[in-house]
Formats: C-alpha cells, sequence, structure tokens
C-alpha cells in the first residue's frame, strides 16, 4: 500500500507482518500513524472530581467508559500548560495507557510494585488508587529516566511510593512473594503509539523484537517471583508484535502452569483476545483471556494486556 | 549530639514553623513517617519509611526546607497540604496567577498589609513565606517583601505562555 503524502513510510517489514497479523493495512496504518484524541485522568490525591470537572467544562471532557476518571477531549491543546495540570489535578495520558492500572485494580493499604515505572503515568495512577496509603515501589533501571518519574511523583503528590533503580530482573530474588500486585508494563518495540512518536521506527527490527521478548520473559519471571501467594500482576506492552505480548505469556504459563490468565471485562471498551498463534508457534490456549486493542476500531493507543493471578 | 537527635530537632523545627506561619496542625502529619535528609524535611507512608530495599533514591515527597532563621514549604507539598493553611496566604487573580506560575516577582495590592480590610478572609499576612492561592488551589510559596511577591516556583515546575 502506497503511503499518503506527508505521510511516514513504514518498514516494508512491518507492513508484512502486520498483515500476517490480519490487519486490513488500509484501515489501520493511516489510524496507527493518526494521533488519537488527547486524554488525561483526574487525580484524585489532589482534586476532587466534580470540582476537576467543572473547573476543565470549557474543553467538554468526554467520559472513556471504562474508568470514571479518564475523559478525553476533541479540542488539541497543550494539556502541560493548563493550571490543572500544574496543579498536579490532572495526569495528561492517552487513554489506553490507563487501562493496565485499572485492569491491576490497585487498593488501599496494599504492598505494590510498578516494576518499569517512568515516567510515571501508571505509579501515579496506582498510587491514587491507594490514596496513598500503604507501599508502592516505583522502579526504573534507567537513571535517565528517573528524573521524569520523580517529578510526575511530585507533582502528584504521591507520599506512599519508594523509587528505585534496579534491573526489574532483580525483584524475583530480593522481594520474593513480598507484593500483593505487580505492574509490568514492559518496554517494547512501541508500535502501538507511533502516532505520538516515530523514535520507535529508529529501533524497529524483527530482531529488536526478539531481543526485547528475550528481556521480557525474564521480567515476567521475576514479577511473578515477586508477587504473594493470592496477588495478582499485570503484563502490558504498547506493542502488536505476539512474540512480546502471547509469546510472552505462554512462557510464563509453560513455567508456572499453575498460574490463572484471568479474564478482562472494560465497559465500552472493544478489544480482541490474544491471538492463539503467529507463524510457527502455538500459544496456550488461555492467551485468549489476554486483551489487544487497535487504533482503527479504538480511540487510543495500540496496547496489549494481561491479568495473571498467582493461586494461595 | 547525635544524627538522630539532630533529625529529630530538624523535623520538629519544620513542623512548628508550618504551625506557626501557616496555622498547619502538626497532627496532621502523625499517620505519615517523617525524616531529614540534609536540610530537608521529607514525608511518606509509614510502610513506604520503613521498607529496606538495595538502590532507593528516595522516599516519598520533600515537604519543607529548614534554613538557619526560616522554613520553606516546597511547593509539591504546598499543593498537596494548602487546604490546611490557615495565615499568611494570598489569594491571586488570573493575571497575577500566570505571573506566579511563569516564576515572576510581582507587585501585588493586598489591603491587610495596608492596614486595609483583610479581603482574603483569612487574618494575617506578613512578610516572609507566603501561600499563594488561585481559585481556592494552592499554588506554591511566594515570598513577600513589602508589596512584592517573589514567586519560589522550581524551573522544572515553571509554566510560560
Amino acid at each position: 500500500m502506497a503511503p499518503r503524502r506527508g505521510e511516514p513510510q513504514l518498514p516494508p517489514a512491518m507492513l508484512e507482518r502486520f498483515e500476517e497479523m490480519g490487519f486490513d493495512l488500509s484501515q489501520f496504518v493511516p489510524a496507527l500513524l493518526r494521533p488519537p484524541s488527547q486524554a488525561f485522568r483526574i487525580n484524585t490525591l489532589k482534586g476532587d472530581r466534580e470540582e476537576v470537572l467543572d473547573s476543565l467544562s470549557h474543553l467538554e471532557p468526554e467520559p472513556c467508559g471504562w474508568n470514571s476518571l479518564v475523559f478525553r477531549i476533541k479540542k488539541r491543546l497543550k494539556l502541560g500548560n493548563l493550571i490543572e495540570h500544574f496543579l498536579g489535578l490532572i495526569y495528561a495520558q492517552d487513554a489506553s495507557s490507563t487501562i493496565p492500572v485499572t485492569v491491576l485494580d490497585p487498593q488501599p493499604h496494599e504492598e505494590i510494585l510498578d516494576m518499569s515505572a517512568a515516567p510515571g503515568s501508571k505509579s501515579t495512577q496506582i498510587a491514587a488508587a491507594m490514596r496513598n496509603t500503604g507501599l508502592l515501589v516505583a522502579n526504573d533501571v534507567s537513571p535517565g529516566r528517573i528524573p521524569s518519574l520523580t517529578g510526575n511523583l511530585d507533582r502528584s503528590g504521591a507520599l506512599n511510593t519508594v523509587v528505585t533503580r534496579l534491573p526489574g530482573q532483580a525483584y524475583g530474588y530480593i522481594a520474593s512473594e513480598r507484593f500483593d500486585r505487580v505492574l509490568l508494563d514492559a518496554s517494547c518495540s512501541s508500535e502501538g503509539t507511533l502516532s505520538r512518536s516515530l523514535r520507535a521506527l529508529e529501533m524497529w527490527s524483527e530482531a529488536a523484537i526478539k531481543r526485547l521478548a528475550a528481556t521480557q520473559r525474564k521480567l515476567i519471571m521475576s514479577a511473578y517471583y515477586s508477587l504473594k501467594p493470592g496477588g495478582v500482576m499485570v503484563y502490558s506492552t504498547c506493542t502488536f508484535a505476539p512474540e512480546e505480548n502471547e509469546g510472552t505469556v505462554s512462557y510464563l504459563l509453560k513455567k508456572f502452569p499453575e498460574a490463572m490468565l484471568e479474564p478482562i471485562n472494560l465497559e465500552g471498551l472493544r478489544t480482541h483476545p490474544g491471538f492463539s498463534r503467529w507463524r510457527d508457534e502455538e500459544f496456550n490456549p488461555a492467551v485468549k483471556n489476554m486483551i489487544r486493542l487497535f487504533p482503527h476500531e479504538h480511540d487510543g493507543e495500540g496496547f496489549c494486556v494481561a491479568r495473571i493471578s498467582k493461586p494461595s | 549530639m547525635r544524627s538522630k537527635d539532630l533529625e529529630t530537632q530538624l523535623i520538629e523545627r519544620a513542623l512548628s514553623s508550618l504551625e506557626e506561619r501557616f496555622g498547619i496542625d502538626p497532627d496532621y502529619f502523625r499517620p505519615y513517617h517523617l525524616f531529614a535528609r540534609r536540610n530537608d524535611v521529607w514525608c511518606c507512608s509509614r510502610e513506604a519509611g520503613e521498607v529496606e530495599l538495595p538502590q532507593i533514591v528516595r522516599r516519598g515527597l520533600r515537604i519543607a526546607r529548614v534554613f538557619e532563621h526560616s522554613v520553606r514549604p516546597t511547593t509539591n507539598a504546598v499543593q498537596l497540604f494548602g487546604h490546611l493553611v490557615k495565615r499568611n496566604r494570598v489569594d491571586l487573580d488570573e493575571r497575577e496567577t500566570n505571573r506566579f506560575l511563569a516564576g515572576q516577582t510581582q507587585d501585588i495590592h493586598l489591603p491587610e498589609l495596608e492596614g486595609g480590610e483583610c479581603v482574603t478572609g483569612v487574618a494575617g499576612v506578613t512578610g516572609g513565606f507566603v501561600v499563594a492561592f488561585h481559585k481556592g488551589f494552592a499554588l506554591g510559596i511566594g515570598l513577600l517583601k513589602g508589596k512584592k511577591l517573589k514567586s519560589q516556583v522550581p524551573r522544572s515546575r515553571r509554566v510560560i505562555g
């Protein structure tokens, strides 16, 4: 398919893969490159939902459905320049990226690990759901990404958070069976966020996907080890690559057959089940419980989410 | 003197200053864990204060910096605890708020300082650190000298334009 004028050209290998996944490229590619509606999440650590909505009524926010604190706006503006943003009353983030924490469903007084936390959109969402109680460990291995994480935690008023700078793989050893919930929003090939930044294209290749999938397998094992019996973890990526989604989750299920992949039901969200196979690889049948979001069917970036529980 | 005693002193100085200058009840911080690093006082949940992990970068939120003759609450703390402020609060209109968020120093009109009637509804504005408000929301800390209000919003948080 020829790109439209001014539209970036996606690598042929990427387009071939998308076709193999069953996407109609004439619909899928333009939607992938078109920015979705801007969205924000109300930060209840700083403000009351109705008060903030009243203050932002001129933007005509529309509720997203699956989370009563997430809203889309049709106007395009720099949300970061709003006084509500300065005050930490809102967090500007794509609607899709609020889904992993919504699925994780953090509760007050729990101990929760966000294994790959920078820049902090999901950590701040977790801290708010926990009402600043208990313990949230916001970890990121990259020193260069820590300032954005701490800056966003500060602006959001998070008091229950400890920031650590460790490889996520370490948590399975140093905090074995410690956490009630774990979020692993893994570094990925970011195919689902090309509308926001084309930087992912610079690093994209089949070899990079394999490398990332290998790291994700180590991380998901570590996340599962760090989970208490009876605990819940969420694994998410913003990519379509089955190796990084169903492949990673199937790997965990092979190593821990007792791990349970739970169904996910979110109101008003059009999702697809995880792929049952990719090329020569047949995945664990339970991956049908994962959800996939596609930009041509949903006003948000591409995402894939799995909710996994550890038996008591 | 042991370092723990110094830390306790620093925390007590910060809390008593928050109470004296802004009317913030120290009991508000009772459910939290407070600790000091150098001249900064930090606040976090008890669980976050107790956890031991390698490579901890930080815990919770820095709430105040203690100087030799004064204590300055942080912008982040004031935005979180601002609703507790009873004294030394200054209400800004939209234009003043924009200048404040941009980190500027500006002249402000405060009848309280000129012996006039208190317009903010909150008694007691004196020179020194004050909390700036807009539409009921605490924006951050300003330094009031005469009629000049100098914004203390850190560079990284400033909003320009």
